[in-house]
């Protein structure tokens, strides 16, 4: 159960992160960390708990590695747009990007 | 005995993982959010080592403290640049909306998963990396070639979103 | 000729199409929209003429306004008091559309006078052709809503508007009682109809039907200018005075006589609503003449008149003599428009309404003396002429009925006999006073004098054949009540010549030696003032707090106070769409957290 606890910790802290961090990196980096959260609860569960879908050998770990490969997509991703955003706007703090409010 | 240290293993990993992941959030210095990031991530490649998942924990590391946190690196060096001598800082907007949301999320998710408690069971054996290739080569093929395609297409956009002026 | 009678409805639908048709084109009928006006009141008098001669009743009808198991019928009939009632109607208006020629030659706006006057005729005679109350109510609240158009045609000037309004508000409190008897009725009965109704009254309480029977009185009040409703009247002479003649002398101020003949048999059957009609015609009918007395103005004279004879026509229908009623109401339609039309020639001739500038007029305007001299005869009540018979039969009645309030109705005609007597030497003899040139007002204006002052001598032998065509048995003379009113009329008469012998003078002389009380004569009683001061203003007072308090502070406050909230609301929205991504992303979390929260605790 501990796992849980900790693992939904992360997450929560990691959206206390993306929510508040004034710097688009750290945001990113926040994103990550929830990622990460979300990545252990899945593994620790499925580590743990006796059902037929987490029996079958190596495939926790198969859906792990598709979960990596997908978050590295993501970050490469995000960052380009990071980078894109700050030098069109001459800045990487989210408060400050508010092209799109009404 | 042997148990016990697992244990304790169990709850360095916790806390370690914890303290990066409130790090990246917190701190105000953007080597040591990136250093946190670091932690955090090596902490996580041990908890799949206590899960006996070897070979995740080898690519959360390759992966992650070898591609996501260069990139991020390289990410701050680049979007920070140099301004003066000074490391550059970040701030954060602190507010109890967002610890509130943040603070009901675990609640509501602790207080959703705790039924499960009763059937948990500690299972830490490995398949080995052959039943991952097995699976991976066999029944997952398609989600196999489906990242790599991902892969791809987030490389190309990569190169378009970030490399617009050289066009 | 059956074939008019046979299609009455063509009595409502030609005047309505000829009102629209002189309404939206009068621009380009110009000169020709007076004489397809006459059109409208032709086809009245001609269907009139028509059914007097026409054998049985002719009906046709729809159902309409369904309401579960009933119905509201509506649909027109013909018989005997339709008939009569719309001769006259007809007659009087095609009189009145002819003399309007003369009177209103040069006025602006006279396609609308003209549509008014068709709409009018076309309103009073759904009015009258109605086959049930429905019928009766829609006309009922179209000819005063003509009214109201007419007297108010000077819409300019100030007087006129208001006496247009007050001529509508204070038959509108009559209309409301006309209003409560149709909705007990309804209740009581489930009829409208005429017919069906009376079939069913006479299973009604003696309770329930006096009741109805007074709350149809009341609205015959307020149209028919009785006590005390009668305050509309004298300011409605703010009209052009054809107007006058037409709608408030001889037909429309008559519904309310026509509405308690029609529904007689209801009347019938209770003793304490006749009572009632009696005590107020009576009342009525002595009080105003007292009051025409003192009247200056030559129009003011004949309004009070009008509503004394009005009073005289209630008077009978209180004792019964519903046949005397509708007698009286023919020949006095006949003699009172012809006054009026009088009075209209004159007014045309000297330019002033007032009697003290006028006088010696007989020698300038032969015709209209001529024919004033004969309706005031007739409205006096000298043998041979219309007033003398049909007065006779409801003096007659009133007597028999009740002997105080006949005395009093031979009061009133010494008064009529005085007053007119009056207003006649004031006018049409002596030296002219005036600093204008009086003058006939040609043909189209002495025509209908005429063609009135025919009906206003000789309608009195007609008295037969109107109770004939209404299937009741004829009063025949009787000869001590008419010797009697005789000679009330004779002393009347020679009491304003002698009161009156040297003209102006004696008038001057008069108000002097009756000082306060002819000023009491003059102002009404103060009644006007009385209902001004206890009803007018308090319900004034009361709408202007209603106004200032439950409008302007709850009402419109409420109202503004919503549009001041929108953009405060539109505001605080706004700032959700701030543009800052985390804050979309927190509400979005909480979106989640609610959601969650849901799911854990099953909804509960």
């Amino acid at each position: 159960m501990n796992i849980v606890v900790v693992a939904t910790a992360l997450f929560s802290v990691g959206l206390y992160g993306v929510l508040t961090r004034r710097d688009l990196i750290a945001v990113l980096a926040s994103v990550e960390v929830m990622l990460g959260g979300a990545s252990v609860l899945l593994v620790g569960l499925a580590r743990t708990i006796d059902m037929p879908a987490t029996q079958l050998p190596g495939g926790v770990e198969s859906v792990g590695v598709l979960i990596v490969v997908l978050a590295a997509a993501e970050a490469a991703v995000a960052l380009a747009v990071v980078i894109a955003a700050a030098r069109a706007l001459s800045t990487s703090r989210v408060d400050e990007m508010t092209e799109v409010g009404g | 005995m042997n148990d016990t240290i697992v244990q304790i293993m169990w709850w360095v990993l916790a806390a370690g993982a914890l303290a990066g992941a409130v790090t990246v959030v917190f701190s105000r210095d953007v080597l040591r959010m990136a250093l946190g990031l670091g932690g955090f991530l090596v902490a996580l490649a041990g908890f799949y080592m206590y899960y006996a998942l070897p070979f995740l924990a080898t690519v959360q590391v390759f992966v992650y403290v070898g591609g996501v946190l260069v990139l991020i690196l390289f990410g701050i060096m680049l979007v920070h640049r140099s301004e003066g001598d000074a490391r550059p800082g970040l701030s954060s907007r602190h507010d109890p909306g967002s610890a509130a949301v943040a603070v009901g999320i675990l609640a509501l998710v602790t207080s959703m998963l705790w039924p499960l408690r009763d059937v948990m069971t500690e299972r830490p054996a490995s398949a080995g990396t052959k039943a991952i290739a097995d699976l991976l080569l066999g029944d997952l093929l398609p989600h196999f070639e489906a990242a790599g395609a991902l892969l791809l297409i987030a490389l190309v956009a990569v190169i378009v979103i970030a490399g617009g002026d050289d066009r | 000729m059956t074939a008019l009678v046979e299609n009455a409805w063509l009595v409502v639908a030609v005047p309505f199409g000829l009102a629209l048709l002189v309404g939206l084109t009068g621009r380009i009928l110009r000169g020709a929209v007076p004489w397809v006006t006459l059109l409208a009141p032709l086809t009245v008098l001609a269907t009139g003429v028509a059914a007097l001669s026409a054998e049985g009743e002719h009906a046709d009808s729809v159902r309409w306004l369904f309401a579960g198991e009933k119905a509201l019928s509506f649909g027109w009939s013909v018989d005997g008091l339709t008939a009569i009632m719309l001769t006259v109607v007809g007659f009087v208006a095609t009189m009145v559309v002819l003399f309007s020629i003369g009177y209103m030659h040069g006025e602006s706006g006279l396609p609308r006078y003209f549509a008014s006057l068709s709409l009018f005729t076309g309103s009073m005679a759904l009015l009258l052709v109605a086959d049930g109350l429905v019928g009766l109510f829609v006309g009922w609240e179209l000819v005063g809503a003509c009214s109201y158009l007419l007297i108010g045609f000077w819409f300019r000037k100030p007087s006129a508007a208001a006496a247009a309004v007050k001529a509508f508000l204070t038959t509108r409190v009559g209309d409301v009682g006309l209003l409560l008897g149709l909705a007990l009725l309804w209740r009581e009965t489930g009829q409208l109809g005429y017919s069906a109704v009376f079939e069913a009254a006479e299973a009604l309480p003696v309770a329930t039907v006096t009741t109805v029977a007074i709350l149809l009185f009341v609205g015959a009040m307020g149209k028919s200018a009785q006590f005390p409703l009668h305050i509309w009247l004298p300011d409605a002479m703010e009209g052009p005075t054809p107007v006058s003649a037409l709608i408030h002398a001889a037909t429309m101020v008559a519904a309310g006589v026509f509405l308690v003949a029609r529904m007689w048999p209801l009347y019938e059957l209770s003793e304490t609503a006749q009572t009632v009609i009696l005590v107020i015609g009576v009342f009525t009918a002595l009080a105003s003449a007292t009051v025409a007395c003192a009247q200056r103005d030559i129009k003011k004279v004949l309004a009070y008149s009008t509503i004394s004879q009005l009073g005289f026509m209630f008077a009978a229908l209180g004792a019964g003599a519903w046949v005397a009623a509708i007698f009286h109401l023919v020949t006095h339609a006949a003699f009172k428009a012809l006054l009026f039309l009088g009075s209209g020639s004159v007014i045309h001739g000297t330019g002033t309404q007032d009697l003290r500038e006028m006088g010696g007029l007989a020698k300038k305007m032969p015709v209209t003396a001529l024919t004033w001299v004969i309706g005031s005869l007739a409205l006096a009540g000298v043998a041979p002429l219309a007033g003398f018979f049909s007065k006779d039969e409801v003096i007659h009645a009133v007597l028999t009925r009740n002997t105080i309030a006949g005395l009093a109705l031979l009061a009133a005609s010494l008064l009529t006999a005085f007053y007119i007597t009056r207003a006649t030497r004031l006018a049409f003899f002596g030296e002219y006073r005036g600093d204008g040139h009086p003058h006939e007002g040609g043909l189209v204006m002495s025509v209908p004098l005429i063609a009135l002052a025919v009906p206003a001598a000789t309608l009195g032998f007609a008295g037969h054949f109107i109770a004939e065509r209404l299937h009741e048995h004829a009063e025949s003379l009787n000869m001590a009540v008419a010797a009697g009113s005789l000679a009330v009329a004779a002393v009347g008469i020679g009491f304003g010549l002698i009161t009156y012998r040297n003209g102006a003078e004696s008038e001057v002389a008069v108000e002097n030696r009756m000082g306060k009380t002819w000023e009491t004569l003059r102002g009404a009683y103060g009644f006007d003032a009385a209902v001004s001061a206890l009803v007018v203003r308090p319900v004034t007072a009361i709408c202007q707090w209603l106004y200032d308090v439950i409008d302007r502070k709850v009402i419109d406050a409420s109202v503004e106070s919503t549009g001041r909230w929108v953009p405060l609301l539109g505001r605080l929205l706004s700032s959700l769409q701030n543009g800052d991504a985390q804050w979309y992303a927190a509400l979005l979390g909480a979106g989640v957290v609610g959601l969650i929260a849901l799911l854990v605790t099953g909804g509960r």
